[in-house]
């Protein structure tokens, strides 16, 4: 075989085009299922369904996390500090990063390990099986049927449970600062409270909005175009998570460059 | 699903716990507010600088928080506080808020020194009118500009003294007495042997000791006068010329001294830095301050230094001197700028060609001689350049006896030693002035220097040797003090 | 309902699968459609159904095209269609139940025991009695068919059509669906659309016999027209020979 130097760029072409199609698909999808919300019928069922699936049952993955990261974060946070001497900052400098980063990130994480590869899982093998195909001859949208309601109540979600998650994680770094590290308790919530903005804390559940939306449009996006059984379904699985776990890293970036 | 709980129950629940956190952490946060009612009463205060100060920094009395800035608005050029004083907490009318920095980090807080207990508390809405904005920064910059305004006036003194067509006149004075000075200097080196490095060593002990120990004065003239007369006892003939010549020498500086009250008498009454230098102590003390000031300021490693540099070079094809007054100024140690003055007996060289037409009364004709004639004419120039140091080698350029030019300057590691080449009008002549010079510093403050200038117009060149003295800011108050020890021997 | 589909062409990509299919399926009979794999006969079912769209050619139900209805229009034309799918395509969320009742739910107002008396007699019809609170995991394949035809008919359509219905069952079972299908056409007395490669169960349900071969009708007529047919290809799959015009595709 002879070497080609133009394959080189055929392979990035192909590649580029197929990226550029993902994305295209990935923000169609979410763009219609945003649309059928206002379309009627309106399943109220199938909203508070996915509710359930996306934040109840996802509260005590994110509570144990966030308990352990605030512990950790505390822990942390001390060794440094103490350095300086500064061990009021100890309190504010985990609320703020719970508030404003690891709240909405870590939990974006959890659930899409837990939530988004389900979602890919369960639709694409509604696709493989033709359940989606049935869907359609029974004269529903299986966009709206489906998607819509996983895409709008992961939106809800998230910031639900990332505000669970603030709130253990800095349970979990008082509990670490005043039993111990040995600093006053009361001294810690005021610093906490001195330093930490609503901005701060809105700002963070408004982030947890655009993962839930991430989260929820890959993992449905992946399944819906699922292909070639069964493996195609584990793959679709797979990549979902990783596509929304790189997607809601490098969002984080761009949306904590831009709000604050 | 049925497992008795719904699954909108279980919904329910989960959203009303959630909202209820976010109820209560919002609540928290905005410790002070109900529902969007604040608490407590505002107060304003009105400060120079508020810098570091943030909404929500916290205002203190006596260690304990009492409220914290809700606003900074910028009014009239000054910052305009809002703080929001916690209800219950009275605050004097006669108070004070001061900026103060707290811990390491450099947090700002505002503490609220009390006043008379007696005074009116204030009402809400009503200003705190004695404030004191943060005094590191503040202080800092009034230091700097005290300096500099020393520097300023020292530098207008100078404008003073070298501008115009009198102050040209008068710097020529000068150098004509420093050129004489240096003449019988020379001569006193060439002429004296290591004995006089002891001779110098005593005086630089003696100007010390005359500086630090006014006191001691007597006992250390003692000593030195011991140490001149087991001098003379040594060498005899020798010493007896070296002490004329330095009779003649301090002659000479004598009138050079009286020059320069002379231009001083061209200053502002009492307000030029020179007029005072040599006179007045406080104006010395003054200088000192300054430059020593100015270098503290820039810090130890950076320190900024300042030379004032004499030479006088000798041009063998046209015995003449060239002299030059440089002061350089150099924040670190690989940087500076250099300010001089040059006077060049040769520098300006003009060409006039004279046409004279006679009448030859004899034949009727008119004929035309021509006469052409070089004139050289004294001229004073002016450097200005910047330098830069790279290792043993200084680049530098800027205008070089008042035209463009560049140098090179490469010093021996201890830069007792440099070897520069310079080059510098490039218009006048048919190859600009190209300047090669080795100059050695001896004995810390006397430079010997020696080359060829011109090198590259054949009927131009010249070799030259020269001598000089450099000073440095830290050298300046030894030389003060030399100065008033000469006077002090000369009048005794 | 009569469905006449005319000039029918269907590529993806470089690979040509439909290439002009003419056919009419006859009002209130049974057509069989049948074909090697991959000759394209679920392309064109998925045409009919309007899960794809032709590159070009009509397929005319009730005078309308409905390759040219936009999706709205489409739907009201497809609630009268049942579908049974290859694999039945129930949803595992869902019980048996639910399943039947899914469409009846959403596409009529019939209270919830109206719904369920509807969803027992559309299980009945498929021989099933008391599986309503059965999950789809917990049945065997014949089973899921025989929910499968019963959510098909939930809506009481006027075309059905089935996917393959006795593909990976056994021949008692294959029969007994067969049997099934026969009856529900004779009884509802709809246009059935099957699509199979089952040769004796389609001597046995057929009306009508279109054999597919590369993108295009081969044959169209009636079992006794396939029984006597010379064509060579026609009959090399009649008899089962690997030998023959009709190649299997690496």
């Amino acid at each position: 075989m002879t070497f080609r130097p133009i394959a080189i760029f055929e392979y990035i072409g192909a590649r580029f085009t197929t990226l550029l199609e993902e994305l295209g698909g990935i923000f169609s999808t979410f763009l219609q299922s945003a649309g059928l919300l206002f379309v009627p019928p309106f399943r109220m069922r199938l909203f508070l369904k996915q509710m359930e699936f996306i934040g109840v049952e996802s509260s005590f993955i994110v509570l144990l996390t966030g308990a352990f990261t605030g512990m950790v974060f505390a822990l942390q946070t001390s060794y440094a500090f103490r350095l300086f001497g500064a061990e009021n900052l100890i309190g504010p400098s985990v609320a703020l990063s719970l508030a404003r980063e690891l709240g909405p990130v870590l939990t974006g994480l959890m659930v899409t390990g837990r939530v988004g590869s389900a979602m890919a899982a369960e639709l694409g093998t509604m696709k493989v099986t033709e359940q989606i195909d049935a869907l359609y001859t029974m004269s529903i949208n299986p966009v709206q049927y489906l998607i819509t309601p996983r895409v709008l109540s992961s939106i809800i979600m998230l910031p639900m449970l990332t505000i669970l998650f603030d709130f253990i994680g800095i349970i979990g770094s008082y509990f670490m600062a005043v039993f111990f590290l040995g600093l006053n308790g009361n001294r810690f919530i005021n610093d906490t409270i001195y330093m930490v903005d609503l901005k701060d804390v809105y700002i963070g559940l408004l982030k947890a909005a655009v993962f839930g939306a991430i989260i929820a449009v890959v993992g449905c996006y992946k399944g819906y175009f699922a292909e070639k059984g069964a493996e195609g379904v584990g793959k679709a699985a797979t990549q979902a998570v990783v596509i929304s776990s790189v997607s809601i890293l490098i969002a984080d970036y761009f949306l904590t460059a831009l709000l604050f | 699903m049925n497992k008795g709980i719904s699954t909108n129950a279980r919904v329910g629940i989960f959203v009303v716990i959630v909202l209820l956190l976010l109820f209560w952490i919002t609540f928290k946060i905005s410790s002070g507010t109900i529902f969007g009612r604040l608490q407590g009463y505002t107060l304003t205060a009105e400060f120079d600088n508020a810098q570091g100060l943030n909404t929500k920094t916290g205002v203190f009395i006596a260690g304990i928080k009492v409220g914290y800035v809700e606003d900074i608005k910028l009014e009239d050029d000054k910052a305009l506080v809002t703080l929001r004083i916690m209800p219950g907490v009275k605050i004097e009318d006669n108070a004070k808020a001061v900026i103060r920095t707290k811990g390491l980090l450099g947090e700002k807080y505002i503490e609220i020194v009390p006043g008379k207990q007696q005074a009116a508390a204030l009402k809400p809405g009503e200003q705190i009118i004695f404030t004191e904005s943060p005094p590191d920064l503040e202080e800092l910059m009034n230091k700097l500009n005290g300096i500099a305004s020393d520097v300023k006036s020292v530098t207008q003194s100078l404008n003073d003294v070298f501008g115009g067509s009198k102050g040209e006149n008068n710097i020529r004075g000068m150098f004509d007495n420093l050129n004489r000075t240096i003449t019988h200097m020379d001569r006193l080196i060439t002429s004296t042997n290591k004995n006089l490095n002891q001779t110098f060593d005593s005086v630089n002990t003696f100007a010390q000791a005359l500086k630090e120990q006014g006191p001691d004065i007597l006992a250390n003239l003692a000593q030195i006068s011991g140490e001149l007369h087991a001098i003379i006892a040594e060498n005899k003939q020798s010493v007896n010329r070296t002490m004329k010549n330095i009779n003649q020498a301090s002659e000479k500086l004598d009138k050079t001294l009286a020059n320069l009250e002379v231009i001083t008498g061209n200053l502002k009454e009492g307000k030029g830095a020179i007029g005072k230098l040599l006179s007045d102590k406080k104006t010395e003390q003054q200088v000192t301050k300054a430059i020593s000031g100015l270098s503290s300021m820039v810090g130890g490693t950076s320190r900024f230094r300042t030379i004032i540099s004499y030479r006088g070079e000798y041009q063998f094809a046209y015995h003449n001197v060239k002299s030059y007054l440089d002061l350089r100024l150099q924040p670190t140690w690989d940087k500076y700028y250099l300010l001089g003055i040059v006077d060049d007996p040769g520098g300006y060289s003009s060409t006039s060609t004279t046409y004279t037409t006679v009448k030859n009364v004899n034949t009727g004709t008119i004929q035309q001689t021509q006469t052409v004639s070089n004139n050289i004419s004294n001229q004073l120039k002016i450097n200005a350049e910047i330098a830069k140091r790279i290792s043993y080698f200084t680049f530098r350029g800027g205008v070089i006896e008042s035209s463009g030019g560049i140098g090179v300057d490469i010093n021996a590691p201890n830069d007792d030693a440099q070897l520069s080449v310079e080059m510098f009008n490039f218009n006048e002549k048919p190859y600009p002035e190209l300047k090669a010079m080795l100059s050695i510093s001896i004995l810390r403050y006397f430079l010997l220097s020696g080359g060829m200038t011109d090198i590259a117009n054949r009927d131009a060149r010249t070799w030259f040797m020269g001598v000089g003295l450099k000073f440095d800011d830290q050298d300046l108050k030894s030389i003060f003090g030399l100065a008033a020890s000469t006077t002090y021997v000369n009048t005794k | 309902m009569q469905i006449d589909i005319k000039g029918l062409k269907k590529s993806f990509g470089t690979n040509s699968v439909l290439n002009g299919i003419d056919l009419t399926i006859e009002d209130g009979k049974t057509t069989v459609i049948v074909g090697q794999t991959g000759c394209g006969k679920s392309v064109l079912i998925k045409h009919i159904i309007g899960l794809l769209r032709p590159d070009a050619g009509q397929i005319i139900v009730n005078g309308a095209d409905i390759t040219k209805l936009k999706r709205k229009e489409f739907g009201g034309i497809i609630k009268n269609f049942g579908v049974l799918f290859q694999n039945s395509a129930l949803f595992d969320s869902m019980t048996v139940g639910e399943n039947v009742a899914f469409p009846l739910r959403e596409h009529t107002g019939l209270s919830p025991s109206k719904i369920m008396d509807v969803v027992r007699e559309k299980l009945a019809i498929v021989g099933l009695k008391g599986v309503e609170q059965l999950y789809p995991a917990e049945l065997s394949g014949g089973m899921k068919k025989r929910v499968g035809l019963a959510r098909a008919i939930a809506l009481d359509p006027q075309v059905l059509i089935f996917d393959e219905p006795t593909t990976g069952l056994d021949p008692v079972m294959s029969d007994t669906i067969d049997n099934l299908i026969l009856n529900t056409q004779k009884r509802l007395g709809v246009t059935s659309i099957v699509i199979s490669h089952d040769i004796p169960g389609t001597f046995k349900i057929a009306r009508w016999i279109a054999m597919l071969y590369k993108g295009k009708v081969v044959l169209y007529g009636s079992p006794d027209d396939f029984r006597n047919t010379q064509d060579p290809i026609v009959r090399q799959f009649l008899e089962r020979r690997a030998e023959g015009p009709l190649q299997v595709e690496a």
